[in-house]
C-alpha cells in the first residue's frame, strides 16, 4: 500500500503533467512604501495604530520610559506586572519600581498578572504594526496572557514598511525563520455579535506602545 | 438519484436542497436583516479601506500571478515545503480524503493522551468532519473564535467565513448562553464576550493539543501563517504541549517575500482591515533556548478532491482561493438566502465553484446555477478568480454529465434550435407562438392557470411579472412599411 504522502504527492504530479509552467511572479510587492524619514516613520506608525484603538507614547530615554510606565501604573491601579528578559525591560520597569515577574513557566500565575511588558523587535509605520521575533525575546505568553500589553520600542526599531521587518525576520533564527514571527496591530478584538466591536475578548484588550528615543 | 463517491468528501453536505432552502431563508425576515447590515458592513468598510490604496489592481495581479505560478507546479512547491517544514523539526502529514485526515487527528490526540483539544477557526477542519469525529472517541473539541463557539454552542453550523455566528442576533445568544451556561439572559455584547473570555482562558490551559487552520503556507522556509483578530489563535498555538495545523493542499505560496502582497490583499478584502490585529508565522517547534511555545508542530496537507481540480485548464484557479469572502458580501443571491442554504461548507459564489468540484457535480447540482452571473465576485476578488466563467464551466459539465436531467428545458431549446436555424421556420414559430405567450401574460383565468402550471413559467413568475408580446411583431410592421 503507498503512503497518504506518495499518493497525494502522485496525484498533484500526474494532475499538472501536461499543465506549462506559469512564469515566475518573484519580485517585490506593488505598492510597497518608499522610504520615509524618522519622523515620517513615527508620525505615520502613531496615526496607524491609534486608528485601531492602541495607544503610542513617545519618550526620550529609558529614564523618562519608566517614569511613563509608572505613572500607567498608578493610573491603571496594576500591581502585579510580567515582564520578558529583554534587558531594556528590567532597566525601564526597574526605574519605576516595578517588582516584574518573569516566569512564563507558572501560566496560572502570569495569567493573573494585569500587564505585561515586553519590547518588540520592529515595529513598522506603514501598518502601524509589532513585529516580535521568538528567538530574540522571551515575550510570547508575556505579550498575549495578561489583560493590558506594554511594548518598549527604541526609535532605531521602527521601519518604514512591512516588507522591511519581514526582510529581517526571514533569517533571524540562525538564517531561517524563527519558530514564531507575532506580527500586533492593536488590541485583540471581534465582531461577532452583530458586528459590534468589543475588544480584549482573549488577548490584551489595551495596547500601549512606548516609543523610546523620540526628539521630543 | 445516485451519487457519486466523492459526496462522502464534505460533512454535512446538502447541497442539492439549495432551491427548497433559499426559498425558506427568502421568508426568515429577520435572518435577511442580519445579513443585509452584515454585508453592507464588509462591502463599505472594504470600499474604505481601498480608496486608501492605490495600487490596488497591482497587487491583485501580483497575487493571482504568485498564486498561478504556485498552482502551476504545486508538486514541486509541495515537495519543497516538506523538505523545508522537516528540516527545521516540523512534522508533516498527509491525507488523501477525509477520512484519513480524521485518523490522522486521532492517532496524534490517542499518543498525546488528550481530552480536551483547543481550536482556532479553520474552515478545512469544517469540511471533514473533525469535531464530529474526535467526538465520537470521547475526546472534547472546543472551538475558541467567537463566532465558532457560539455555533459550537448552539449544535449549528457557521454561515459566513468570516463572521460564522451572522446568523445569530444579540438576544438569541444571549438566550443560548443562558441556557448553556447559567448566564443571566440580557447580557449585551461585552458582556457575552467577557463570559466567553473567561471560561475559555480555562480550557486553553488544560487542552494537550491546539489545533489551527492555514492562512499561507511558504514553500522556501516551510512555515506557514495564521492571521486572526481575537488572539484566540495565537492562545491555541501557544499553550498547549502540541500546536497540529490543518490545510488543503492549495495553500501554497513559493517564497517568503510573497508573504507581504498577500497580506495586503487578505485583510482588506475580507473585513476591511489594512491588517487584522495577530499574524503569527511559525516555522517548527521552539528552540532551545526558547522555553515558551509547544513541544511538537504538526502539519496535516489535505488531498480530499483537490488534485483533480488541478488537472482543469479552466477550473484550476479555483483553488487560487484565499477565502476572504469578499464575494459573498456583494453577492446577489447571498445576501438574500445567506451561508446556510448552500448546503455547503463553502457558501456564497467562491462555494458555488469549490463545492461541486470538490463532492462531484452530482452531489451539488443546483450550486452552479445559484447565480446570475452579474460579475461582482469576480471585481472584488483579491486573486481575480473569474468566478462567472467557472460557474458556466460547471453549468456545462452538470449538462454532460446528467443528459436526462431537466427533459422539456432540453426540449424547449431543441425547438428553438429548429427554428432560429431558418428564417422560415422562425416565421412560422412566432406567428404560433405570439398568441400562446399572449395569452400566458394575459390576466385571465387561461393565463393564471398556464403561469401555475407550465413548467419554466412557474419559477419565473413567482416573484416577477410576465411581459406581455406585442401584437404584430416587428419584423411584420417592418415588411408593412416597405410595402
Amino acid at each position: 500500500m503507498t503512503s497518504a504522502r506518495e499518493a497525494v504527492l502522485g496525484a498533484v504530479r500526474r494532475a499538472l503533467d501536461k499543465v506549462p509552467a506559469a512564469p515566475t511572479a518573484a519580485g517585490p510587492s506593488p505598492a510597497r512604501p518608499d522610504d520615509w524619514t524618522a519622523a515620517e516613520r513615527v508620525e505615520r506608525f502613531r496615526a496607524k495604530l491609534e486608528g485601531v484603538g492602541g495607544v503610542v507614547h513617545e519618550v526620550a530615554d529609558a529614564a523618562a520610559a519608566a517614569t511613563l510606565l509608572g505613572e500607567l501604573r498608578d493610573a491603571g491601579g496594576w500591581s502585579e506586572v510580567a515582564i520578558s528578559d529583554e534587558p531594556l525591560v528590567a532597566e525601564v520597569t526597574g526605574g519605576c519600581g516595578i517588582e516584574g515577574f518573569d516566569g512564563g513557566s507558572d501560566r496560572t500565575r502570569l495569567e493573573a498578572c494585569d500587564v505585561g511588558v515586553t519590547t518588540a523587535q520592529f515595529a513598522v509605520a506603514e501598518t502601524g504594526t509589532l513585529v516580535l521575533l521568538s528567538s530574540a525575546e522571551r515575550h510570547r505568553l508575556t505579550s498575549l496572557l495578561p489583560p493590558v500589553h506594554v511594548a518598549l520600542v527604541p526609535l532605531e526599531r521602527v521601519v518604514t514598511g512591512l516588507g522591511d521587518a519581514l526582510g529581517h525576520a526571514r533569517t533571524a533564527g540562525d538564517g531561517s525563520p524563527p519558530p514564531l514571527v507575532t506580527l500586533i496591530t492593536g488590541p485583540s478584538r471581534t465582531g461577532d455579535i452583530e458586528l459590534q466591536m468589543v475588544m480584549g475578548v482573549h488577548g490584551p484588550r489595551d495596547l500601549h506602545v512606548i516609543l523610546i528615543g523620540a526628539a521630543s | 438519484m445516485k451519487l457519486p463517491e466523492t459526496a462522502s468528501n464534505m460533512a454535512h453536505l446538502n447541497a442539492n436542497a439549495f432551491g427548497a432552502a433559499a426559498r425558506a431563508a427568502l421568508e426568515d425576515q429577520p435572518l435577511r436583516s442580519a445579513l443585509a447590515k452584515a454585508t453592507d458592513t464588509f462591502a463599505d468598510r472594504r470600499g474604505r479601506v481601498l480608496d486608501e490604496m492605490p495600487a490596488w489592481e497591482e497587487l491583485r495581479t501580483h497575487g493571482n500571478a504568485i498564486k498561478a505560478e504556485a498552482l502551476s507546479r504545486l508538486d514541486h512547491h509541495l515537495a519543497h515545503f516538506v523538505r523545508e517544514a522537516e528540516a527545521r523539526g516540523t512534522k508533516v502529514h498527509f491525507a488523501r480524503n477525509r477520512a484519513e485526515a480524521c485518523q490522522v487527528v486521532e492517532g496524534l490526540a490517542d499518543r498525546l493522551g488528550a481530552r480536551t483539544i483547543v481550536k482556532s477557526k479553520s474552515m478545512v477542519t469544517e469540511e471533514i468532519g473533525l469535531n464530529a469525529a474526535l467526538e465520537a472517541r470521547g475526546l472534547e473539541p472546543v472551538e475558541t473564535d467567537l463566532g465558532e463557539w457560539i455555533v459550537q454552542l448552539a449544535g449549528e453550523t457557521p454561515s459566513h467565513i468570516i463572521v460564522p455566528a451572522i446568523h445569530k442576533s444579540k438576544d438569541e445568544i444571549a438566550r443560548l448562553f443562558q441556557e448553556k451556561l447559567g448566564t443571566d439572559g440580557d447580557l449585551d455584547a461585552e458582556e457575552l464576550t467577557a463570559v466567553a473570555r473567561k471560561i475559555l482562558r480555562g480550557t486553553y490551559l488544560e487542552a494537550e493539543l491546539g489545533i489551527s487552520g492555514v492562512n499561507f503556507a511558504i514553500a522556501e522556509t516551510g512555515s506557514f501563517l495564521v492571521l486572526e483578530n481575537e488572539g484566540n489563535a495565537r492562545l491555541s498555538t501557544s499553550l498547549p504541549r502540541v500546536h497540529l495545523a490543518v490545510m488543503g493542499l492549495e495553500k501554497l505560496l513559493p517564497r517568503w517575500q510573497d508573504l507581504e502582497t498577500f497580506l495586503r490583499l487578505l485583510p482588506r478584502s475580507g473585513t476591511g482591515q489594512h491588517l487584522t490585529s495577530y499574524q503569527s508565522i511559525f516555522t517548527g517547534p521552539k528552540q532551545s533556548p526558547e522555553d515558551e511555545g509547544p513541544d511538537e508542530v504538526h502539519v496535516l496537507i489535505l488531498d480530499n478532491g483537490r488534485s483533480a481540480v488541478l488537472e482543469d485548464d479552466v477550473a484550476r484557479e479555483t483553488l487560487a482561493c484565499i477565502r476572504c469572502g469578499a464575494c459573498l458580501n456583494v453577492c446577489p443571491v447571498y445576501r438574500q438566502v445567506g451561508g446556510h442554504a448552500y448546503g455547503s461548507v463553502y457558501p456564497g459564489p467562491i462555494g458555488a465553484i469549490v463545492t461541486p468540484q470538490l463532492v462531484g457535480t452530482e452531489s451539488a447540482v443546483p450550486l452552479p446555477s445559484a447565480s446570475s452571473l452579474c460579475g461582482a465576485c469576480r471585481d472584488v476578488c483579491p486573486v481575480k478568480i473569474d468566478i462567472p466563467r467557472i460557474l458556466l464551466h460547471l453549468r456545462g459539465k452538470v449538462v454532460e454529465r446528467m443528459p436526462t436531467r431537466a427533459p422539456l428545458e432540453r426540449l424547449g431549446f431543441r425547438m428553438w434550435s429548429l427554428a432560429a436555424r431558418s428564417p422560415r421556420a422562425w416565421r412560422i414559430a412566432t406567428r404560433v407562438g405570439r398568441p400562446l405567450a399572449r395569452l400566458a401574460a394575459s390576466p385571465s383565468g387561461v393565463g393564471r392557470l398556464a403561469r401555475r402550471l407550465v413548467p419554466p413559467l412557474q419559477g419565473w413568475t413567482h416573484g416577477r411579472a410576465l411581459p406581455r408580446a406585442a401584437k404584430v411583431s416587428f419584423r411584420e410592421r417592418y415588411a408593412r412599411r416597405e410595402a
